[in-house]
């Protein structure tokens, strides 16, 4: 996982898939992103992302808690079609800023 | 945010509107009632009272509109109708939204509620609010809604099309750990299957229980969808993987009533109310519907207790007391072990803890354990539902046999058997009229059993069905490509049967509907268990469900094989026998047994089976013991401990290095490493610190080729024949034949014996011939070769038998004739050429199934 900080956003990159197996090192990857206390709007891509599994939809859900509590907008970008699929059954697009 | 003040706010606030639910039905029924507009007035206003203390601001601000409205009625400035109840109704929705979503409280719409509020207010300002009539036919009157309610957004053009199509509807609740990832499957693949099956209308996840990144990947997030399906009832609990309390039919009248009632334009979404099935808390570990969790204590307070002093709390406590408790368990049993504990000074403590963590143990056990039973009653009207439905004349024999057992593994056995039942309706029992024309009785026969192994809960399925055919599963595992033919030939018939298991066996009409049977494996390998299937052609179909007791503490002893620790449960263990005058090692038949008492026993050398290894060609296996070793317990230099292992097909003799110790052990999952070996069924961390393998004593005893433990073709109905009489008395004949066997012959299937040179014997081939008076006797003998056992004699013996005067059997002695009465034990096989065995003297005898050794010559 990448993460790019400027003035404007903050990009977090998921080369991987967010899965059982990788969910704990990619929280505390974003722990690490979040420590450094950004105040800009988050962007996760998840073009590289082809699998989320239930524990990974619970890490990215917390992911955009952690932005409600910072009171950051949170938008997803670059989902695969299998990807928003889930998130619009779950009805969590609007939450995401996912754009048709 | 003081959280213990928030959960005492949460609570008040469901107190509430468990006050204003009944209250705004009443009030539409009553709008005069001063009583119930002054209950929603005070419940109102208390929740707006408390957002404002903890800064919900938008709580507060619903809830203070809600309440003006009803200052109104109460004060007569407005009289109640059908927009006021639908105003006040959808306010008291978004409030249980928000109770249940408190994360999300800043980010909640209240637009709609308060915009629909404050019309009202305005109207009632202006004096323009008039008067509408109860019954409109645009809206869902309040008094036709069950009395616990969940809002769906949903497509009316959806749910009539779904009508026409004459689908059911279902609500069906989801966590997303425990019924989908846990079983193996993605996110979207289960719902891509779920739209399989029907149509998908709508689903609600809850995701309050994530605060941020920190609590994330714990809580099992739950959600709820509703569906339509043509599939029947019994066939929606059937295809999803969830237990069947977390599924909820909702009637067609229902959504009919509701699509009328709306009357609406296609594009229309309308708010639909849906009865839910209230759960048991102690079904699930987690909160199951968003609606339970709003209705569930705070975790603060995770107990509650009634009127009648009973406790209901959560499994997830008692899951960690029980956790806790298998630690307690090792470190008392490393205590016990180790040097402190020999202190004199400290003995009396010492022993005090042991007593005491035993008895917590059993306590907290208790606790979990449920009688199987109660998952037979929920089994039985559906299984006389299907058997209905199929219109097969099935007698269900049910014996739980006193077996409890974990609440989990209560629910995750409902759905196999179900489809194992379901398999035996469609597949397996024939139709009354094939039953009669085979010979059976009209009625089939399906009998459950349950009882616990080796720390296992064991369910066997039998059916008295036509049975599976290993040579038609063979032929359709080839056709489907599942393996390759020169390999499915090299196969025998236990391993053919289990192709029905794999993922892409087609499901013929002539085998079992294997896309189930792969999904029923899968399930119970999620719980650590496995399943196997046997077939005998036209007798039935035997399916044995074996589940560890998953972190249950079992007594068992220790002892060590080859060096290594190994834990044998104590109930498997029905005694433990020392060589001597009651317990004698014998060689019969060409493999050592024991004789204990008056009766034989098949007996495993642990360390000679535990020495084969998985790549160990079947030629080269071990399973008795050495030569070696039985010649030094014979001559007494070396006294084996041996246990007599009692399993539900046989009993045996295991011999051991070294008994240990008795311990209670935490039972683990085996490591899916260790799957293919079938003689082991769990594991154990050892007082000591090492961990020992927990022993499948069944395993073991296919492992050690004991008579019956490896048969290849089962025998599901029939019943082990244990005891045949003689006709008494009878006479016999005892002789020997070189080896340490006797062997009894009824005299009268004997027409003589002669006693015969050796240098009279001609070998053609294989075979030998006496020259006898003129003709040639053909010699056959019971073990060994006629060439090897009269070798190193003078002279020998040849019975000749009254069916065929041209054959003689070998024998080097006679050893006696005698007139007895005797009991023929035919539990253990010796082989077709032995009837059975007895005790006579004190001695084992086998007794020869003479006209079986002649259609062998014959054949």
């Amino acid at each position: 996982m990448r993460s790019l900080l400027n003035e404007n956003q903050l990009l977090i990159i998921a080369d991987e898939n967010f899965i059982s197996t990788a969910v704990h090192d990619l929280r505390k990857a974003l722990q690490e992103v979040f420590n450094q206390d950004p105040k800009v709007p988050v962007i996760l891509n998840l073009e590289k992302c082809l699998i989320i599994d239930s524990q990974g939809l619970n890490l990215i859900v917390g992911l955009y808690k952690e932005c409600v509590r910072r009171g950051l907008r949170m938008q997803i970008v670059g989902a695969s079609e299998a990807n928003r699929r889930l998130f619009s059954i779950f009805k969590l697009k609007a939450l995401f800023n996912i754009e048709n | 945010m003081d959280q213990d003040l928030l959960a005492v706010f949460i609570k008040e606030l469901r107190e509430h509107l468990e006050n204003l639910e009944p209250a705004l039905v009443a009030l539409a029924q009553n709008d005069g009632d001063k009583t119930i507009i002054n209950l929603i007035f005070r419940s109102l206003h208390s929740i707006k009272g408390a957002a404002g203390f903890f800064g919900l601001e938008k709580l507060s601000q619903l809830s203070h509109k809600m309440e003006s409205v009803a200052a109104l009625i109460r004060d007569e400035k407005l009289k109640v109708d059908a927009t006021i109840l639908q105003a006040l109704t959808a306010g008291k929705h978004k409030i249980r939204e928000m109770v249940a979503d408190f994360g999300h409280n800043k980010e909640s719409t209240i637009q709609t509620e308060t915009a629909a509020l404050q019309n009202i207010l305005d109207q009632s300002v202006r004096g323009s609010h008039r008067d509408t009539p109860l019954h409109n036919d645009n809206i869902v009157h309040p008094s036709i809604l069950p009395p616990i309610l969940r809002p769906f957004t949903l497509d009316t053009h959806l749910l009539q099309n779904a009508l026409e199509q004459g689908h059911l509807f279902f609500v069906v609740t989801l966590l997303t750990h425990r019924d989908i990832k846990d079983k193996g499957k993605l996110l979207t693949d289960y719902f891509d299957e779920i739209e399989n099956l029907g149509t998908f209308l709508d689903v609600q996840l809850d995701i309050s229980s994530i605060k941020g990144l920190e609590d994330a990947l714990a809580p099992d997030l739950c959600c709820q969808f509703f569906f339509s399906t043509s599939m029947q009832r019994d066939f929606v609990y059937l295809s999803f993987s969830v237990p069947e309390e977390q599924i909820v039919e909702i009637r067609r009248e229902t959504i009919e009533k509701l699509v009328t009632t709306s009357n609406i334009q296609s594009s229309h979404q309308v708010p639909i109310f849906v009865e839910e099935k209230q759960l048991d808390i102690a079904d699930l570990d987690e909160p199951t519907t968003p609606a339970q969790f709003a209705a569930q204590p705070p975790a603060s307070t995770a107990s509650t207790a009634d009127d009648t002093g009973t406790l209901v709390f959560s499994t997830k406590i008692l899951n960690e007391l029980m956790q806790l408790t298998s630690e307690m368990v090792l470190r008392r049993n490393q205590l016990l072990r180790s040097t402190f504990a020999k202190d004199p000074s400290l003995s009396g403590i010492i022993e005090g803890i042991d007593q005491l963590t035993s008895t917590l143990r059993e306590k907290i056990i208790q606790l979990r354990l449920q009688p199987i039973e109660k998952l037979f009653e929920n089994l039985r009207p559906k299984m006389h539902a299907l058997a209905r439905q199929f219109g097969k004349n099935v007698q269900l024999e049910i014996q739980p046999n006193d077996v409890a057992v974990d609440q989990n593994i209560i629910h995750a056995l409902n759905e196999p058997l179900l489809v194992l039942f379901q398999n035996a309706l469609k597949h397996g029992i024939e139709t009354s009229d094939v039953r009669t024309a085979n010979g059976k009785h009209p009625e089939g026969h399906i009998r459950i059993e349950t009882h616990k192994m080796n720390g296992n809960v064991v369910v066997d399925f039998v059916d008295d069905g036509g049975g599976v055919d290993p040579a038609v599963i063979k032929n359709l595992a080839v056709k489907a490509g599942i393996i390759h033919a020169n390999a499915a030939n090299q196969m025998i018939d236990r391993q053919l049967l289990d192709l029905v298991f794999s993922p892409n066996f087609p499901d013929e009409p002539s085998a079992f509907p294997c896309a189930s049977m792969c999904k029923v494996r899968k399930q119970i390998e999620a719980l650590g268990g496995n399943i196997t299937l046997e077939s005998a052609l036209g007798i039935g179909v035997r399916v044995r469900i074996r589940i560890p007791l998953t972190s249950a503490i079992v007594s068992a002893m220790i002892v060590e094989a080859n060096g290594r620790k190994f834990a044998i449960a104590q109930e498997s263990i029905e005694e433990v026998a020392r060589l001597g005058p009651q317990c004698k090692l014998e060689y019969v038949n060409t493999r050592s047994v024991l004789q204990l008492r008056d009766h034989l026993l098949p007996v495993v050398d642990l360390g000679v089976v535990l020495s084969n290894t998985l790549g160990t060609p079947p030629d080269a296996i071990q399973y008795d013991l050495t030569e070696e070793k039985r010649q030094k317990i014979i001559h007494k230099a070396l006294r084996p401990n041996i246990l007599i292992i009692k399993t539900p097909k046989l009993r045996f003799g295991l011999l051991v290095d070294t008994l240990l110790d008795s311990e209670e052990i935490v039972v683990q999952h085996l490591s899916p490493y260790f799957k293919p070996a079938q003689c082991y069924s769990g594991m154990a961390l050892l007082g000591d610190g090492k961990v020992a393998m927990i022993l499948d004593t069944e395993g073991i005893a296919q492992l050690g080729r004991c008579p019956d433990a490896h048969n290849d073709t089962p025998r599901p109905e029939v019943p082990h024949v244990s005891t045949e009489n003689i006709a008494p008395p009878v006479s016999l004949l005892f002789v020997n034949d070189g080896g340490t066997e006797t062997f009894a012959f009824k005299l009268d299937e004997i027409s003589r014996i002669e006693k015969a040179d050796p240098s009279r014997v001609e070998y053609i081939g294989d075979t030998a011939h006496l020259q006898h008076e003129h003709t040639s006797l053909r010699l056959i003998s019971m073990g060994d070769p006629v060439r090897k056992l009269i070798t190193d004699t003078n002279t020998f013996y040849v019975l000749i038998p009254k069916m065929a005067d041209r054959i003689g059997i070998v024998a080097k002695t006679i050893m006696d004739v005698s007139e007895t009465q005797v009991t023929l034990d035919t539990t253990l096989s010796y082989g077709k050429n032995i009837l059975g065995t007895a005790n006579i003297h004190g001695k084992m005898v086998l007794f020869v199934n003479v006209p079986q050794l002649l259609n062998d010559l014959n054949a």
